[in-house]
C-alpha cells in the first residue's frame, strides 16, 4: 500500500501542498486535496529554548485526495511531495515509509 | 533524521521528468523546463516545467531536476497561469482618452506609441531647452529587471535619474550592500549549499551549527538570500537557530534563543555581542589575526556595551543576550541571515558594519556553513548603475544626487537620490520634471507610506508612460502612454543574481505584450539608433551582450570590456557600482579594490548620528591581499544544464570575447 509521510515538525505552513493539489485536481474554491491545520502559538511553562513553544503545522489529506494516481502511475511524485518547501513530505510504500520514521522528530503516515 | 539529499537524487525518477530534454510532448502538452522570475518583487528564479497547449500556459509545476529549488515552488508559480491569463491583462499599447484617473484608453499601434513618446520627448525637452535629465524613470524592486530599466534610462531615453520616487533615504538592501563593502567587501549570504550543483550531498559542503535570523521571516521573503525555505533543509540537518525579531515567527517558536527584543534596537543587540565575545575572548584568534584590522580599537570602542546596558534599551534579559552571544561565537560553523529591518532603521549603515563585524571576528566568513560572499554567475554584474555608461557624461552630470538635499554629503549609488528626486518633483529644482516614465513599478501603492505626497509629485507631470504586464493604479492615474509588458511565460531572458546563470525561454504568447527587453531594443532604435543600430540592433544582440559584457563599455580596439574615459571619479567610486573596469576581471582584484577603497569612504559617505547607538566608529576591514579560495571558485564557478533557449543560451565562463560594437 502506498502512502504519504509528513515530517511535520518541519512543516512551516507554507500552503504549497494545498495551491499544487488545488491546481491539479482543478479544485473550486473551498475544496482541498490536502488542507493544513495548525496548532499553536503556545506557551510551555518551564520549558526553554526550542522545547518553550509549540507551533505546529499539520496538512490533512481529505477525501478528494488520490495520491496523485495518474501521476505516480507515470513515475512522477505527488504534487504535494513534490512542491513541499519545507522538505518534510515522502511518498512510497507504506512499509518503507514506516521504516523511515526514526523517532527524531513528529511523522504522521497518511494513507488512503 | 529523514532528511536525505542523496536518498532524493538516487529515488527521483530522471525518465519521468525528462532528464537531459529542454522541451518536449506530453499528453497533448508542449512542456518547457525553463527559470521563472514572477514579478513583482521575485528575488529568485526557481526551475520549472512549464505545460502550454496552442501558445498559451495551462499548467506550471517545479523542476524536480533543478538544483535551486528541486521542484519546490512557492504558490505565486504555482498560480502563474492564472496571473499570466488574467483576462482584463493589457493586450497591447494603450492612448489615454479621458482625463487622467479616468481608466478611458483607446488602442494604439506600437509603433504610434513610440512615435508619441519620440515626438513629444523632442518637441517638449529637446527643443524646449530642458535636458533629458528632466525625464525620471521608475522602477521597482526586481530582481531581473534591476539592469534592464536602468539600462534603458541610460541607453533609450538618455537620463541619468533612475531609482524610487516618494521614499527618503535608501530604505531596501543598500544599506546592507554598502555597510557589508565597507567592512568585508562584498555581500553575505548564508551558506546553504547553494554553491554546489549536487547541493547537500557534496562532500565540501558542510551545514551550519547555528543560524541567527535576525530581522527576517526568510520563509516569507527571503530577498537576496535565496530560498528561505533552505534553512529549513539546513535545521532537519541539525543546525540550531537564534531568532532576533520583535514578532514571534516560525523560527523564534523553534529557536535555541528567540530575542524578542524593542523594535529597532538590534544595534545595541550587536553591540552587547560584540562586547561578550570580545571581553570573554570567544573570537576566532586565528581568522582576526589573518584577516581582521583595527581589532583592538574596536574592542576598546565595546567595552561600554555590556549586555546590562543593551537590556535595557532592547527590554531583554541580559543574561539572553549574553548567552546566545556565546552560543553564536562558540559555535564551529555560524551564519546570520538578515533581513530588510537592517535597512529600514535609522543606524542602518552602523547596523550592518557591526553585524559584519561580528561575521569578521568569529571567523564566520567564507568557510563552508557561515556566511559565503557571494559573486553573479559568471561575473555578469550589470546592475542599477547601468545608466550611467550610456547616458551622455554632461547630463549625467546633471544627476539628482544626495548634495541636492543634503549639502556636503557625497553620492555614490548607480540610482538618483530619493529625497533629491523628490524634491525636484516638488519645487522645480535644481530643474523641474517634465516627464515620468515607470516601468515594474508602481508608486502610488507600492511605496504605499507616502502614497498621497507621490500622487501629488505625479499629479502636474506634463507625460507619462507606464510599461507593466498590468494596467497599475499608477496607470489609472497618470499614464498618458500604457505599453503592455510580457510575463515571465513570453519573455526570454536569464537570471544571473547570484548562482547558477540561469536562462528563461518564452513558452507563450500575449497579444502585442513587449519583454521588457523587447522595450528597450525598440526604443533604443526609435531614440537613439546611432548606437542601437551598432550594437543592439536585435533582442539576440541585447540578450548575447548581456551575457558577453554586462553591458559593459566596449572598446573594438581592445576587444575587452573598459571604462569610458568620462568624468572623473573619485578614487573610491568603484565599491558601490557595478566595475566597468573589472568586468571579467578576477574576483581578487575587485575585491581587494573594493575593500581597499571603502576604508576611507565608509567614514564620510555615511550618515551620523550623535548618540553613542549610532556609530561603532571602526569596522573591522578584511586585509586587502586576499587570495581566492577554493570554496569561493566553488561558489561562483559552477552552472547546471539550462535549456538550451535560443536567444538565451548560457555561454562558457569568461572565455568568449565581447562583442564588438
Amino acid at each position: 500500500m502506498k502512502g504519504i509521510l509528513i515530517n511535520y515538525e518541519f512543516c512551516t505552513g507554507c500552503h504549497s501542498c494545498e495551491v499544487a493539489c488545488k491546481k491539479h485536481l482543478d479544485l473550486p474554491a473551498g475544496e482541498f486535496g490536502i488542507k493544513l491545520s495548525e496548532t499553536g502559538p503556545f506557551e510551555y511553562a518551564g520549558k526553554a529554548g526550542a522545547d518553550h513553544w509549540e507551533w505546529t503545522y499539520l496538512p490533512v489529506m481529505t477525501k478528494a485526495c488520490d495520491m496523485c494516481a495518474d501521476r505516480t502511475a507515470k513515475g512522477k511524485l505527488p504534487m504535494c511531495v513534490q512542491h513541499c518547501q519545507a522538505w518534510c513530505m515522502y511518498y512510497g510504500e507504506v512499509e518503507d515509509l514506516a521504516k523511515k520514521m526514526d523517532g527524531s522528530s513528529r511523522c504522521a503516515l497518511f494513507t488512503r | 533524521m529523514l532528511f536525505n539529499y542523496q536518498e532524493f537524487l538516487d529515488g527521483i525518477d530522471r525518465e519521468a521528468y525528462h532528464a537531459g530534454e529542454w522541451q518536449w510532448e506530453e499528453d497533448g502538452y508542449t512542456v518547457t523546463r525553463t527559470y521563472t522570475y514572477s514579478a513583482p518583487g521575485c528575488h529568485t528564479s526557481c526551475g520549472v516545467l512549464m505545460y502550454t497547449k496552442n501558445g498559451k500556459l495551462e499548467k506550471i509545476e517545479g523542476d524536480p531536476l533543478d538544483p535551486c529549488a528541486n521542484g519546490r515552488l512557492c504558490m505565486r508559480c504555482l498560480n502563474l497561469e492564472e496571473g499570466v491569463n488574467y483576462a482584463d491583462r493589457p493586450k497591447w499599447p494603450l492612448k489615454r482618452v479621458g482625463a487622467r484617473g479616468e481608466n478611458k484608453w483607446e488602442r494604439i499601434s506600437w509603433e504610434e506609441a513610440l512615435d508619441t513618446i519620440a515626438e513629444w520627448i523632442r518637441v517638449n525637452i529637446d527643443e524646449a531647452g530642458f535636458g533629458r535629465e528632466s525625464i525620471f524613470v521608475n522602477h521597482g524592486t526586481g530582481r531581473n529587471i534591476s539592469s534592464w530599466v536602468p539600462f534603458l534610462g541610460g541607453a533609450c531615453l538618455g537620463t541619468p535619474n533612475i531609482g524610487a520616487i516618494g521614499s527618503s533615504g535608501y530604505s531596501c538592501y543598500l544599506p546592507r550592500t554598502c555597510g557589508t563593502a565597507a567592512s568585508i567587501g562584498d555581500f553575505p549570504i548564508v551558506d546553504a549549499s547553494e554553491g554546489h550543483a549536487d547541493r547537500y550531498a557534496n562532500p565540501e559542503w558542510v551545514r551550519p551549527d547555528v543560524v541567527v535570523i535576525w530581522g527576517c521571516e526568510p520563509l516569507k521573503s527571503n530577498a537576496d538570500g535565496y530560498l528561505g525555505h533552505w534553512l529549513v533543509a539546513c535545521m532537519q540537518q541539525g543546525t540550531q537557530f537564534i531568532s532576533i525579531d520583535p514578532q514571534l515567527t516560525w523560527w523564534g517558536a523553534h529557536a535555541a534563543y528567540w530575542l524578542p527584543l524593542r523594535p529597532a534596537t538590534d544595534m545595541a543587540i550587536a553591540l552587547a555581542w560584540l562586547h561578550v565575545i570580545m571581553y570573554e575572548e570567544l573570537e576566532d584568534r586565528e581568522f582576526v589575526d589573518l584577516w581582521c584590522a583595527y581589532y583592538d580599537e574596536l574592542k576598546a570602542y565595546v567595552e561600554p556595551f555590556t549586555p546590562e546596558w543593551a537590556g535595557k534599551i532592547c527590554e531583554l534579559d541580559p543574561e539572553l543576550i549574553r548567552e546566545s552571544a556565546r552560543f553564536y561565537a562558540t559555535a564551529e560553523r555560524a551564519a546570520i541571515q538578515w533581513g530588510l529591518a537592517f535597512d529600514t532603521q535609522n543606524d542602518s549603515i552602523q547596523l550592518c558594519q557591526t553585524v559584519s563585524n561580528l561575521m569578521s571576528i568569529t571567523g564566520n566568513i567564507d568557510k563552508p556553513g557561515t556566511n559565503l560572499l557571494v559573486r553573479n554567475g559568471f561575473e555578469i554584474n550589470p546592475g542599477y548603475a547601468t545608466a550611467q555608461l550610456y547616458c551622455p557624461p554632461e547630463t549625467f552630470a546633471k544627476k539628482l544626487t544626495v548634495d541636492v538635499t543634503h549639502p556636503g554629503y557625497v553620492h555614490f549609488i548607480g540610482m538618483a537620490d530619493c529625497d533629491a528626486v523628490n524634491h525636484a518633483f516638488e519645487t522645480g529644482e535644481p530643474y523641474p520634471m517634465k516627464m515620468f516614465w515607470s516601468q515594474g513599478a508602481n508608486a502610488i501603492t507600492c511605496t504605499g507610506n507616502a502614497a498621497p505626497r507621490i500622487y501629488q509629485m505625479l499629479e502636474n507631470v506634463e507625460f507619462c508612460v507606464v510599461a507593466d504586464p498590468y494596467l497599475t493604479p499608477t496607470a489609472v492615474a497618470f499614464a498618458d502612454i500604457f505599453l503592455p509588458l510580457k510575463t515571465t511565460a513570453e519573455r526570454d531572458s536569464m537570471r544571473v543574481w547570484w548562482t547558477p546563470l540561469r536562462a528563461m525561454k518564452s513558452v507563450s504568447e500575449w497579444y502585442e505584450a513587449k519583454s521588457d527587453e523587447e522595450l528597450i531594443v525598440a526604443l533604443g532604435n526609435k531614440m537613439n539608433p546611432e548606437l542601437f543600430q551598432k550594437r543592439w540592433p536585435t533582442l539576440d544582440a541585447l540578450l548575447q551582450d548581456y551575457l558577453d559584457t554586462g553591458f559593459n563599455i566596449v572598446d573594438p580596439r581592445r576587444a575587452s570590456p573598459t571604462s569610458r574615459p568620462a568624468a572623473p571619479r573619485p578614487a573610491w567610486w568603484r565599491c558601490l557600482t557595478p566595475t566597468p573596469t573589472s568586468g571579467r576581471s578576477t574576483t581578487t582584484t575587485a575585491r581587494a579594490a573594493s575593500s581597499r577603497s571603502s576604508r576611507t569612504s565608509a567614514a564620510t559617505s555615511t550618515t551620523t548620528s550623535a548618540r553613542p547607538i549610532a556609530s561603532t566608529r571602526r569596522a573591522c576591514c578584511a586585509r586587502t591581499a586576499r587570495p581566492a579560495s577554493p570554496r569561493r571558485r566553488a561558489a561562483s564557478s559552477w552552472c547546471p544544464s539550462p535549456p538550451s533557449a535560443p536567444g538565451a543560451s548560457t555561454r562558457g565562463p569568461s572565455t568568449t570575447s565581447p562583442s564588438t560594437p
